[in-house]
């Protein structure tokens, strides 16, 4: 049954690369903890269940991976053995190396990896802390604070090659405190009790039910959910002309009660809808504390990593996209941002720096930080980069303020290094994580004071198929630009308009910015919104771009559904989507990221 | 020949090994399947009756396969004395004792084929006609 197989396999691949994903993070936890049982045991475990079904497949190269890294999780588990830092490497190394091989899988390209060295490091690996095995298991109680005394006795005892290690140390120190021959191999009594106690806290854990729905069946509830709305705000839309033009009639009330009961459940439906999408931010998050280790180590920076929010559910799309751009910026606060550990103590600041990711929900908004306790951006540093490059002239660079001064990072091909580290930079830089998060409808800032460190906020809508929209008219019709782009809106004079070297600005709390009209933007006929005494004006913030856009007429705030329009490309044409409004109207919401790339790449020439 | 009729339980915490085990039963014409995640899941399931073959794993987070054994034999008949298949990767001589102890009708060392299912299966008939075609 050859389709069987093929599900198999494809479930396998599912499986074992979740199965990794839940073990990453545990390693970088254990490096900090040294010895914990259930943790090594969870990471066995995985090991081992990727072997065995490895196995049934004849997947040996995955097999004679894992069954390495199994026989050292299990000989650190039941000898009580803290891993020590170059241990961790192999095994990190290995679970790299599966991930590579379970692509393969994923591919059904049949490829091999030249996996000897691996191997060959293991099996070195395996005999390594094997010499711990002779001795008597330690209790979980023993890898306590060593005993600065009994360090060194082992040490003259026992000389290492490798005396930086303090696990290995630990190790030695476990020795001596365990009376050698009161203890025999495996004590059972304490060994069960350990266990017992292991699976009173699992058990207790909350047995979720799941279960795997194609993802293209979900986005089709999603969107009838969609259209369900849209019917639904025309209809409320209708009801209420009806009352008016019929209020006298018995059956109005009945319909009014409809309604707005048709109303909540609608809500309700697109928020269960919505849901059903949503999935933890962890998914994303538990990469980053093996990263920063990595990272921590190539620099010879101690980081404290701190995680706050990882239950907060987004929508897969955000799961799926904001990986890259929270890893380029995590990457730019410990490489940029954070001061070696000898900078630091010069400083008067901690030794080691500090990392805090975090994830909340605030509203219709999610709001994700990276914050580092790190040297802070260089303002000055970044506008005489700015200029240098010529993104901004002299005189700009002086009249701009310091907040201001510090976007100026988000500009394409910016980079505040004079050489660009294999690390952080590479060419591309934050402005590939402004587009990226932009992409998401989302946007992202900073925050920095020198010596006290950085805060990389970026902001994402719940959804993407719903969003908060400004409603407009230009000429005769109707149109809709995401909320999230506009800063404010604004009633202002024909006076208040100035003109510089042929474009028109307005000087808004003090700065100076570009103004555009919407309909000559669109090509659209329009009695000029700028030619009336008073016109409107939207102050836009995009990527790094503010500016401001006179419309004809503003309507109010709505909340709409997109809807794609078939063969319309926005990167073309600057249109988002369509969405359908309570009174029935087609109206297209505009995208403001290419219009405004497009305005200042015209206004630049 | 087995009683294809028989409810079987395949216990493992991973879903594709369970696949494996429930397609290579299904290749020996076993048609009645059921599958727990773990030693409580399985727990539960078989107190709730009707199973006449249990196939387990060994390693499992919550309830470990020896467990899940010893639990089952601690039952009051007829669940005491269902025929209970070890699934073990650890051909570790000191393991299978225990689980001999411990009362396992028999144990299949992974990777194994449909074949070397069948024969363990044979064996465990040999001594609880219960799994045998009319028995």
């Amino acid at each position: 049954m050859p389709d069987e197989m093929d599900e198999i396999i494809s479930e396998f691949v599912t499986e074992a690369e979740e199965t990794l994903d839940r073990i990453d993070p545990l390693f970088v936890e254990l490096e900090s903890k040294g010895y914990d049982k259930e943790m090594l045991n969870e990471i066995f475990r995985g090991m081992h269940t990727l072997k065995g079904a490895a196995g049934f497949l004849g997947f040996q190269q995955i097999i004679d991976v894992a069954h390495r890294a199994e026989s050292i999780m299990k000989c650190l588990r039941d000898n009580g053995i803290a891993p020590s830092r170059d241990l961790m490497d192999v095994i990190l190394t290995s679970v790299d190396m599966l991930r590579v091989l379970i692509g393969h899988v994923k591919l059904r390209d049949g490829a091999e990896e030249d996996i000897s060295e691996l191997l060959t490091r293991l099996d070195a690996a395996m005999d390594a802390p094997m010499e711990a095995v002779a001795t008597p298991p330690a209790l979980q109680s023993v890898p306590a604070p060593p005993d600065p005394v009994a360090v060194v006795t082992a040490e003259q005892v026992e000389p290492r090659e490798s005396a930086d290690t303090t696990e290995e140390t630990v190790v030695v120190v476990a020795k001596k405190d365990v009376p050698p021959p009161a203890s025999p191999p495996k004590p059972p009594a304490v060994a069960d009790a350990v266990e017992d106690q292991g699976q009173q806290s699992s058990r207790e854990r909350e047995v979720v039910q799941t279960l795997r729905v194609d993802v293209t069946r979900i986005d089709k509830v999603m969107d009838l959910a969609g259209e369900t709305v849209l019917a639904r705000n025309r209809l409320l839309n209708l009801a209420m002309k009806i009352e008016q033009t019929y209020s006298g009639d018995p059956n109005i009330e009945g319909l009014l009660e409809t309604t707005s009961f048709l109303d909540r459940v609608t809500s309700d439906l697109q928020l269960a809808v919505m849901k059903i999408r949503m999935q933890p931010i962890s998914k994303v998050f538990s990469k980053f504390p093996r990263m920063v280790r990595d990272m921590s180590r190539q620099l010879n920076k101690d980081i404290d990593l701190e995680i706050f929010g990882e239950d907060t559910e987004v929508d897969k799309s955000v799961i799926e996209n904001i990986g890259d751009p929270m890893v380029h910026i995590i990457r730019n606060s410990i490489d940029h941002g954070l001061e070696t550990n000898a900078e630091r103590e010069a400083k008067g600041k901690s030794r080691n720096g500090r990392i805090i990711i975090s994830a909340t929900q605030q509203g219709t908004q999610i709001v994700i930080e990276v914050t580092d306790d790190g040297r802070g951006i260089d303002v000055d540093a970044v506008r005489r980069k700015a200029m240098k490059n010529g993104l901004i002239s002299e005189e700009e660079a002086e009249k701009m303020s310091d907040e201001a001064a510090v976007d100026l990072i988000f500009l394409p091909g910016f980079s505040t290094k004079e050489v660009s580290t294999e690390l952080s930079g590479r060419g591309v830089g934050m402005d590939v994580v402004k587009t990226n998060v932009a992409k998401l409808n989302g946007y992202v800032e900073v925050v920095t004071k020198k010596d006290i460190g950085s805060t990389f906020r970026i902001s994402l809508p719940l959804t993407l198929a719903i969003i908060q929209a400004m409603m407009i008219r230009i000429g005769q019709e109707q149109y809709a630009l995401p909320q999230s782009m506009i800063e404010e809106t604004l009633r202002v004079r024909r006076s208040d308009i100035k003109d510089v070297a042929g474009q028109q600005v307005l000087t808004i709390r003090g700065k100076v910015l570009p103004l555009f009209v919407m309909s000559e933007v669109l090509g659209v006929r329009s009695r000029s919104a700028v030619a009336q005494e008073n016109s409107y004006v939207l102050v836009a913030s995009v990527a790094d771009r503010r500016f401001c856009i006179a419309v004809d007429e503003l309507i109010g705030q709505e909340e709409v559904v997109i809807k794609m329009i078939n063969g319309v490309e926005s990167e073309e044409c600057g249109i988002l989507g369509a969405t359908i409004t309570g009174d029935g109207r087609v109206v297209l919401i505009l995208d403001l990221a290419v219009i405004a790339r497009r305005l200042f790449i015209a206004s630049r020439k | 020949m087995f009683d294809f009729k028989i409810k079987v339980l395949v216990v493992d915490d991973f879903p594709t090994m369970r696949r494996i085990v429930k397609n290579l039963l299904k290749q020996l014409g076993f048609e009645n399947i059921d599958e727990a995640e773990d030693g409580v899941a399985a727990l539960s399931k078989l107190k709730g009756g009707g199973f006449g073959l249990v196939i387990s794993d060994w390693n499992m987070p919550n309830m470990e396969g020896i467990d899940l054994l010893r639990a089952v034999r601690a039952e009051a008949p007829p669940l005491k004395d269902v025929p209970f298949l070890m699934v073990t990767a650890e051909a570790e001589k000191e393991k299978v004792i225990e689980a001999i102890k411990a009362g396992v009708d028999n144990y299949v060392v992974k990777p194994f084929t449909a074949e070397v299912l069948k024969e363990k299966l044979e064996k465990i008939a040999e001594r609880k006609p219960s799994l045998k075609a009319g028995g």
